[in-house]
Formats: structure tokens, C-alpha cells, sequence
């Protein structure tokens, strides 16, 4: 049996039980995965590379922590996205506090108010970068659930799992997060066709 | 079925979801509307590059990296850490070392019962009483309950590599106290 027979589930257990070879397997099989999870989460390369490795040293030293019940890509996606929502948070904490310390207010930073119904629609060039931009201004809480479902293309049941919220939330989320992300490029779309 | 019916209901149309009913209202309102037509197909077009993935890539070295970092992490913990979460013989799993647990507060409570706190000292050096301990064996997990749901949150700690590069970054992480939840906002 060669280690791709195995189940991402059997591979961890026989790491719990000392085989390291096991380990290395499932890090092949989810350091791709999950960097572009956490790209697309944080939106920059070295950054989304740090939190993969802490992402990959915790599955090494809490290996116990895991239990069967659970899909072993349950797990890791849950490591992943507190790993990614805690640095970016201090990093929104940090901002703020050199903002407030600069006199410049404590108040975080918010979108600009935008018209909620469909009566602005440009469907512009979405390039990459672009989507990056939009993705990096959705709250953390749509961020998230819009990555899982359309980057990583899990299942609504996977994803309420991995965020510990009820099915029925985790699809009004999904829908009021893809429609947000629709307004978003549209009046980047927008804002880009002004100046032009 | 009006435009803000329509808005709800996107996300299910584009994920297969809705019942045959509500599809097919859903299509008579998309015939007939404009708005709501570009409005799905751009998110439709969103969806489609979101699904194409991520032009950037890891680098070479990554798994290398990874590697040298375990190496070097692990080395530098106490032995008696290293013998929980090295694999081999010696490893310990959770269920051994709630034994553990057991058998460090019977000696606690023996040697409360024989010496006065004056006396001696309560507390063993770190790391003693586990080599005065008996052999353990890995047993392998079980499913216990202290973590029905089985996904540990495990993101707190000090294995951050970001920590540990910037002193700064973790200081201010102490003065916040900051723990995360994934699914609070
Ligand atoms: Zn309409």
C-alpha cells in the first residue's frame, strides 16, 4: 500500500503513533491547499508562508490534539484560519493603536458606504490583484467563509465544523459575503472607470 | 419574486441549492431583469477566478525550511517536552499522560500527609518526578471527551514563527492577552 492509498485521516494516526513519514505525506498533500487558503486570507506571500509553517509545527507538536471524529482537514483548516484571523487581528490592533497614538482616533477603518441595491454593476477586468484588493476589505467573518467555499471549495457542512457556526448561518454568510464582494469590485470597477 | 428575493437567493442558485420551485421563479425574475442578470453573472465571474486559485506559489525550499525548524524547535525544548511529542517508543500519548497526572498528585498528597511545608519542599524540580515515574508505553488517541468536536484549537502558544522573529509582535500579543475563536467575529 503506498501512502496515497491512505486516508488523510489513517496517515495522521500513524504519525500519532511515531511514523514521520506520515507527517510529511499530509504536509505534501495540504501545503499547497492551504497556502493559497491563507494567502487569499492575508494577502501576502511571506506572511502566508510564516502562518503555513506555524500552521505545519502545530500539527507536529499537538498531534494528540487531534481525534478521529473529526476530518483531519477539519483540523488543519481550523489551525490555519485562527493562525491567519489572530495575526491579522493584531495587526488591525496595532494599526489602530499607532492611529490612536498619532492622534489620529481609534477608530478602525471602514468601508466606504455603498449602495445595496443592484443598481451599480461593472463587471471590469477582475484581475487578480483586484479580487486580492476585495477580499482584503470583506470583514474577517465573510473573508473566511467566502475562502473556504470558492478558493478551497469545501462543503457548507466542512465549513460550519471548521467555524463552529450552524448550517443555515454558514450559507446566509456565504451568500451576504459573495454579494458584498460583488459591490466591492464594482465600485472598484467603478472608482477605475472615473479616472480614466 | 422581486430583486431583493432574488439577492437572497443567489448564493443557492450558484451552489445548485434551491428547489425546483424556487429555480424556476428564480429564472422567470433573471428573463426579465436586467440588474439582477448582470448582477449574477458577475458573480458568477468572481466565483470562477476565485476557483482558478492563487498565481503566487511556496518556495522551493519551503518543506526544507520546515524541516530545520522542527529540527532546531524540538531541540530546544526540555527533554522531558520532547519524550510527549517526539514520535518512537518513548513518545507519550494523552491518555498516559492523564496517568501521569494521577500518579504526580498522589505523590503531592503523600508528601503533603508525611512532611510539614517547613520541612521540605512541596515541589519537585521540573522534570524529576516523570523519570521517577513508571515506564510508558504509546497508546494510541482516543476519542475523549474533552474535545467532542475533535478540531482542537490549538492556534495560541508559542510556536508562532512571526513571534518569535519580531520581540515586539509579542509583547504587544501579551499586553492584548488576545486569544482567537474562529467563527467570532
Ligand atoms: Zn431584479
Amino acid at each position: 500500500m503506498t501512502s496515497h492509498e491512505y486516508t488523510d485521516e489513517e496517515l495522521i494516526t500513524q504519525f500519532q503513533a511515531g511514523n514521520e513519514s506520515a507527517y510529511l505525506e499530509l504536509v505534501e498533500r495540504f501545503k499547497n491547499r492551504l497556502f493559497s487558503f491563507i494567502y487569499r486570507f492575508v494577502g501576502d506571500v511571506d506572511l502566508a508562508e510564516d502562518l503555513l509553517q506555524d500552521t505545519l509545527v502545530k500539527v507536529y507538536t499537538h498531534k494528540h490534539s487531534y481525534r478521529e471524529i473529526a476530518k483531519f482537514s477539519t483540523w488543519i483548516y481550523t489551525i490555519a484560519g485562527n493562525l491567519a484571523r489572530t495575526e491579522l487581528r493584531k495587526r488591525r490592533r496595532r494599526a489602530t493603536f499607532s492611529m490612536s497614538a498619532l492622534g489620529l482616533g481609534g477608530r478602525e477603518l471602514e468601508l466606504p458606504s455603498t449602495d445595496h441595491t443592484p443598481s451599480k454593476i461593472h463587471e471590469g477586468v477582475q484581475t487578480e490583484a483586484a479580487i486580492q484588493r476585495a477580499l482584503g476589505q470583506l470583514p474577517l467573518h465573510f473573508r473566511t467563509v467566502v475562502i473556504l467555499r470558492d478558493v478551497q471549495e469545501l462543503s457548507y457542512d466542512e465549513i460550519s465544523k471548521i467555524m463552529k457556526i450552524p448550517l443555515g448561518t454558514v450559507k446566509s454568510r456565504v451568500n451576504r459575503a459573495r454579494l458584498r464582494l460583488q459591490e466591492i469590485l464594482s465600485n472598484l470597477d467603478e472608482n477605475r472607470r472615473n479616472k480614466d | 419574486m422581486d430583486c431583493s428575493d432574488f439577492r437572497v437567493l443567489a448564493s443557492a442558485h450558484l451552489d445548485f441549492e434551491l428547489s425546483f420551485a424556487k429555480q424556476r421563479s428564480f429564472l422567470q425574475h433573471l428573463e426579465g431583469c436586467e440588474l439582477c442578470a448582470r448582477l449574477l453573472a458577475h458573480m458568477q465571474k468572481i466565483q470562477l477566478h476565485l476557483k482558478q486559485g492563487v498565481t503566487a506559489s511556496l518556495s522551493p525550499d519551503f518543506v526544507a525550511r520546515l524541516q530545520e525548524r522542527l529540527r532546531t524547535d524540538l531541540a530546544r525544548r526540555p527533554a522531558w517536552w520532547r519524550r510527549l511529542v517526539e514520535p518512537g517508543a518513548s513518545g507519550l500519548s494523552p491518555a498516559s499522560l492523564g496517568g501521569l497526572a494521577v500518579a504526580a498528585m498522589a505523590v503531592l498528597a503523600i508528601s503533603l500527609s508525611l512532611f510539614r511545608p517547613e520541612a521540605a519542599p512541596l515541589v519537585e524540580p521540573a522534570g524529576q518526578s516523570l523519570q521517577a515515574g513508571p515506564p510508558f508505553k504509546l497508546i494510541p488517541a482516543q476519542p475523549g471527551s474533552a474535545n467532542p468536536s475533535g478540531v482542537a484549537d490549538v492556534s495560541t502558544g508559542s510556536d508562532s514563527l512571526l513571534e518569535r522573529r519580531d520581540p515586539a509582535r509579542r509583547d504587544f500579543s501579551r499586553q492584548m492577552k488576545y486569544v482567537s475563536q474562529v467563527g467570532r467575529p
